[in-house]
């Protein structure tokens, strides 16, 4: 048993695409994670929700661009050079997730996920699915895509 | 009980093909029902084969009431086939409910095995036996509906699958299937690998290993049991012995084995031996299970199934561990037990014709079929595409100009070809929704004692997919209004000297480019007094309304919401909603209706659909900087209103901005305000959109009129601004779409286009104000609006009614009662001399670059759609000054006698509305017919037919010379031909030479005439030839009516119609025009209605 504990096993590993969501870095699963688009530029959507940055065009697909850091609690994504959207994957359809920039990937041991506060940073604990610490010490909160996404 | 889930690919395959038999049954067993004694032996077989089929398909599932329940109907049918049962319409009936009833087991065929078939199954047995003589074929007992209990899955762990291809082709070569289990070889299922693969290479010695499975769990002496599933030559009763094992291990899985149902099919089949082969078909195919697949081999030449190859249709072969009593009861006689036999079963089931009707596809399946052709076609122009860009990456590679413009030439070619080829793979006929509809006139006509006979047109019409699906329900629902509201009872009809058996006709064609479906019934007809009556009663309309309505107007109240004719509420339609619904779902479908109705002869409700919705032409527009889509058809026309006539042709009642648009009150929304976004508009000063401050369009106007004396600097600059530039000029769209028409005022109006309509996300879905959303040149996306979700949004009501007169009576309250309103036309010539042309008679306007027009043959032409089109200045036949000289010049398109022309144009043109007073003697020359004060601009009046008949004479050589009713001397001219004449009374010298050019073009003999007395003095002299007669009301020595009135008090000119000409005409005095017997009321100058008229009432005499 103690053999198991030293040589981690890949199953038990999880690889996380992180970025930030204005300073804080916040983290998804990466097998989530279908392309990183650098194209910026939406069509808005007058009276849809707050939350909706707009829609764009992913190769012939229109796909809802959701500005992560509205949704979360945080002040609206500002768009600078660095802006990125994170297609994902979920209940059957891309989305895409703005967010500030892009960060490494990172593989963490999945024991090493320790459940959330309440509140990081000032994002609800309810789109936090836990907290894991990267080997430089930084904290990345891993985000709910299913909570982000639900009511979306 | 069935083994199979809802996902079953088998159980899929068998529902839909089983619906698909059901489609066609249904009309088929009607016309069974027509012939009566006399059938039409292929027909009913046909239908029989469908039953059997069905039947088949459920023995080899195990939904046992289905097919106890199709055997019956076989049985019933098969006795029709004999003739030993006339198919009366009781027969039929009792057939029809038990198909209904297979229908909805098989809709739910998981749970068919709990419904309870014996009703139907009594009501079938009394039509065999009652008509029948002697039950041949009724067992004793009804069969038992209580689900089988399957003998099999008594096994531990899953069943092997495998699809049915590779059962085939595992069993080529005479190889039989064994299960076989090992026990105790494996202690840990995570180790051991060698003893299993030692296993497997003594196995493979006797045959192909298929499959093999290791139990998840371990038996009572801790060994794991493995499966291998094996295919093998040696026989059944050898495999114990050479593979040494017990005989408890190994289960031979025969040819027919998995059928759990043989055994009562075959039961049953004893009755059957005398259906020949169709019997035979039957056992084998409930043997096999093979007949039920389309084979590939057969149909496909023909009909490739869309979605899924057939081939994939999975088999499951169940792991039993005794393995099944053998010979459970006794083998079907003809069951196959060898190998060989099983794979000739499909040659021998083909002859059951299985793809007979393959248009029949269920309205809602998922699957699609799509001629081969059609797919080849499509391959073909995916070629071309995949060479057009090879061409496009060689070019750009060496950045060869020329090569990139043919290779975009050709990819755009090809692009529109694969377009249409794309579509015609979702064209299906609508024959699949017309099919369902002899069944349900039958039974209303049955239920109301009516005697109706249904006539199909055009069911090879086709249509977009989601089209034909989403017209289910509204051609139901009017099919069922012709049947209850239209057709009379018989008695009725017989009174009124109709033949008692009414008629509805369901016709679908193809008309400009989109399909129109129309149902008429040959009933009462729709009285619009009685609507008018009902829609004021509930309050839809006002009685000062329904005053200036023409018949048709009044028909179409019925499409009103919360309209309902129905004098008592039938089950069979009429339930408060009524055709409001139809019009609703038919505007999803971006269809529109029509209803054309005269009393006591019946009623047509035409529709017109667009052949597609995925690719749809769509008007560009532009607010706050964002691009939306308007689909075309919600487009009735764009206005555009100069900043300085807002006041005069915008309101402001209750709150809301209301548009004037020729005597109609339209509601305005700002796209902008609805939408949430400021309103802004266009300042060419700074040459970008500006926040307005305005809240309203109307009053806010005004004020800043008033207030420009004392608001800042800034503000009257950029007031003054929007007043004078083209570009900040309000862009109205009229919108129409269900009960709703408004106005839409946008930023920017840009183009149209074909667009794609693509689907949003979950999220954005729901919204009603978008339909969807389209990817445009550039790669940006553009929303799609949806016009009657944003009228919604808007909350956008009708205005109250009172408001409504009062503002339409301070309109018209300056114009005198006779007053001739018309749309002009304005335009430029030199810089001040301003001309007009009646806007009717205009084609088109294009705008070009002076640059374009190019000289050929001394002739100055323009590339037009294609072609060259001639153009010609003003002053080459009026005596006016030259054309202003400017870069961009208007086009203004006129066709005479079939010929295309234009006149060029100084800019800006303009179109406005106004009763003119035209002075026809003072500026009267070659190609003007005289003038009018305009805007206190002396303004001339283009005579479009004088001008061309000096520019092309020949354009007219052929046309019949008018022939006045008076020479000028002031005799009467003699009959100058033999020919029908049509007399035309208009005082106006004006409008008479351009309605005689429209009846002259269409090739009729005019003979004119100045006034009523003119033209009377004339038809009297010459009775025998006057065809028809039209006439202005308003003429000096002798009117209109007075006209009228003494023709109609001529026995000689019994017949001849009168077509009275008007300019704007009130429900008094069309009234009164009828009264005196005028036929028909017609616009003066609308060319295409007024011809219709003469062409309808032309009447050449005997």
């Amino acid at each position: 048993m103690a053999e198991q504990e030293k040589k981690s096993k890949p199953e038990d590993q999880i690889q996380i695409s992180t970025f930030y969501l204005g300073d804080t870095l916040c983290g998804i699963d990466i097998t989530l994670v279908q392309e990183i688009n650098d194209n910026t530029n939406f069509t808005g959507v007058p009276l849809s929700a707050d939350y909706i940055r707009g829609i764009m065009n992913l190769r012939g697909q229109i796909v809802t661009v959701i500005d992560q850091s509205k949704k979360i609690g945080f002040e609206p994504t500002v768009l600078t050079p660095k802006s990125r959207v994170i297609i994902v994957n979920a209940f059957n359809e891309n989305t895409g997730l703005l967010v500030d920039q892009i960060a490494d990937v990172i593989v963490v041991d999945r024991k090493r996920i320790k459940s959330s506060p309440s509140n990081i940073n000032g994002i609800q604990g309810e789109f936090i699915k836990g907290v894991v610490q990267t080997d430089n010490n930084e904290l990345v909160a891993l985000l709910d895509i299913n909570v982000i996404l639900k009511e979306v | 009980m069935s083994d199979f889930d809802e996902d079953d690919e088998t159980l899929q395959l068998y529902i839909e093909e089983s619906r698909e038999h059901l489609e066609s049954i249904e009309s088929d067993l009607l016309e069974i029902e027509q012939q009566g004694e006399n059938i039409d032996e292929e027909l009913v077989n046909k239908v029989f084969r469908a039953a059997h089929s069905i039947k088949g398909g459920a023995g080899f599932l195990g939904l046992d009431s289905i097919k106890d329940l199709g055997h019956k109907v076989e049985n019933v049918l098969d006795k029709i086939r004999q003739f030993e049962l006339v198919p009366t319409p009781d027969v039929v009936s009792v057939v029809l409910e038990a198909f209904d009833y297979l229908r909805e087991m098989i809709d739910n065929a998981v749970e068919s095995n709990g419904y309870d078939i014996s009703d139907h199954v009594t009501r079938l047995n009394a039509q065999l036996e009652g008509k029948g003589g002697s039950a041949v074929t009724a067992p004793a007992s009804a069969p038992d509906p209580a689900p089988t209990t399957a003998p099999d899955k008594q096994g531990s762990g899953e069943p092997f699958e495998l699809s049915r291809y590779d059962l085939v082709s595992a069993r080529k070569g005479g190889k039989e299937i064994y299960i076989i289990r090992y026990d105790g070889v494996i202690q840990d299922p995570a180790g051991q690998e060698m003893a299993v693969e030692t296993l497997r290479t003594s196995l493979e010695g006797s045959g192909d290993i298929l499959d093999m499975k290791v139990a998840e769990s371990a038996e009572s002496d801790g060994s794991y049991p493995i499966w291998f599933l094996l295919a093998s030559i040696i026989e059944h009763e050898l495999v114990a012995m050479v593979l040494g094992i017990d005989e408890e291990s190994f289960q031979w899985i025969e040819a027919g084995d998995h059928s759990q149902s043989d055994g009562q099919s075959a039961g049953d089949s004893t009755e059957e031996d005398d259906d020949d082969d169709n019997g035979l078909a039957e056992a084998i195919a409930a043997a096999s299970g093979t007949v039920d697949e389309p084979q590939p081999a057969a149909p496909v030449e023909k009909v490739v199934t869309a979605n899924r190859g057939s081939d994939v249709a999975e088999q499951r072969v169940t792991k039993a561990e005794p393995p099944p009593p053998e010979p459970a009861p006794a083998p079907p006689p003809a069951a196959p037990t060898a190998a060989q036999e099983s794979r000739a079963a499909p040659e021998k089931a083909k002859p059951v014709p299985k793809r007979e009707d393959k248009s029949s596809v269920s309205a809602a399946s998922d699957s699609l079929r799509v001629h081969v052709s059609v797919l080849d076609q499509l391959m073909n122009r995916a070629g071309e595409l995949v060479l057009a860009r090879n061409q496009l990456l060689q070019a750009l590679d060496v950045d060869d100009r020329q090569g990139l413009n043919n290779a975009g030439q050709r990819i755009d070619m090809v692009t529109s070809e694969l377009q249409e080829a794309i579509m015609l793979t979702r064209m299906q006929p609508v024959g699949n929704i017309f099919n369902k509809f002899p069944r349900v006139v039958r039974e209303l006509a049955r239920k109301l004692g009516k005697e109706i006979e249904l006539v199909l047109e055009g069911k090879d019409v086709e249509l977009d997919k989601t089209i034909i699906e989403g017209l289910g329900d509204p051609l139901t629902h009017l099919v069922r209004n012709s049947c209850d509201h239209g057709v009379e009872l018989p008695d009725k009809r017989l009174e009124k000297g109709k033949p008692a058996n009414g008629s509805i006709t369901l016709r679908a064609f193809h008309e400009s480019g989109q399909v129109i479906i129309e149902i008429e019934d040959d009933g009462k007809g729709l009285d619009g007094d009685v609507l008018v009556a009902k829609a004021v009663e509930k309050g839809l309309v006002t009685e000062g309304q329904v005053e200036s309505m023409s018949t048709d107007e009044k028909n179409a109240l019925i499409l009103l919401p919360g309209f309902s004719t129905a004098e008592k509420l039938t089950d069979v339609s009429g339930r408060g909603v009524g055709m409001d619904v139809v019009k609703t779902n038919l505007d999803k479908l971006g269809g529109e209706v029509e209803l054309l109705s005269k009393i006591g002869q019946g009623t047509t409700v035409r529709i017109k659909l667009p052949l597609t919705l995925a690719i749809i032409p769509s008007l560009l527009i532009e607010g706050c900087g964002e691009r939306f889509a308007i689909p075309q058809i919600n487009v009735g026309e764009i206005i555009r209103i100069p900043a300085a006539e807002v006041r005069k042709q915008i309101d402001k009642v209750g709150g809301a901005d209301v548009l004037t648009l020729r005597g109609e009150l339209i509601p305005l929304l700002q796209l902008n305000n609805v939408l949430g976004i400021e309103q802004s508009f266009y300042n060419s000063r700074t040459g970008r959109f500006e926040r307005d401050r305005r809240k309203g369009l109307a009053d806010e106007r005004l004020q800043a009129l008033y207030d420009q004396g004392s608001a800042s600097d800034d503000d009257d600059d950029v007031a003054d601004e929007r007043r004078i530039e083209a570009e900040s000029d309000i862009q109205i769209i009229i919108l129409h779409a269900g009960q709703f028409r408004y106005g839409m005022v946008v930023d920017k109006v840009q183009d149209t286009v074909e667009i794609v309509v693509k689907p949003m996300g979950r999220n954005l879905r729901d919204f009603k104000i978008y339909a969807g959303a389209t990817i445009m040149g550039d790669g940006q996306v553009a929303l799609i609006l949806d016009v009657a979700g944003l009228a919604n949004e808007a909350e956008l009501g009708s205005l109250s009614e009172s408001d409504k007169s009062a503002l339409l009576a301070r309109k018209t309250e300056t114009d005198s009662q006779d007053a001739t309103h018309h749309s002009l036309l304005l335009f430029r010539n030199a810089p001040d001399e301003h001309c007009c042309v009646p806007l009717p008679l205009v084609e088109r306007i294009e705008e070009v670059a002076a640059t374009d027009i190019e000289i050929r043959g001394g002739k100055k032409v323009i590339q037009y759609r294609g072609g060259s089109l001639p153009v010609y200045a003003l002053e080459e036949v009026a005596n006016v000054e030259m054309l202003e000289e400017s870069e961009e010049l208007a086009v203004i398109l006129f066709k005479v006698h079939g010929h295309e022309f234009g006149l060029l144009a100084a800019q800006p043109l303009e179109i406005i509305q106004l009763k003119m007073e035209l002075d026809e003697s003072t500026l009267k020359q070659p190609g003007i017919s005289g003038s009018s004060i305009i805007r206190d601009e002396t303004t001339l009046m283009l005579d479009v037919f004088d001008f061309a008949m000096h520019l092309n004479p020949d354009w007219f050589q052929n046309t019949v010379k008018a022939v006045k009713a008076f020479s000028d001397d002031g005799n009467i001219a003699s009959e100058a031909t033999a020919k029908p004449y049509i007399l035309l009374a208009e005082d106006s010298r004006f409008f008479r030479d351009q309605v005689r050019h429209f009846i002259e073009e269409h090739g009729y003999q005019v003979v004119e005439a100045e006034d009523g007395a003119q033209a009377w003095e004339y038809i009297d002299k010459n009775p025998k030839m006057a065809a028809l007669v039209v006439t202005d009301i308003e003429m000096p020595n002798m009117n209109g009516l007075q006209l009228t009135q003494k023709i109609r008090q001529d026995s000689r000119f019994d017949g001849l119609q009168i077509i009275a000409l008007t300019s704007l005409a009130s429900d008094a005095d069309v009234k009164r025009g009828l009264d005196v017997g005028i036929d028909d009321y017609q616009l003066k100058l609308d060319k295409e209605s007024l011809i219709r008229s003469i062409t309808q009432n032309f009447r050449a005499p005997v």
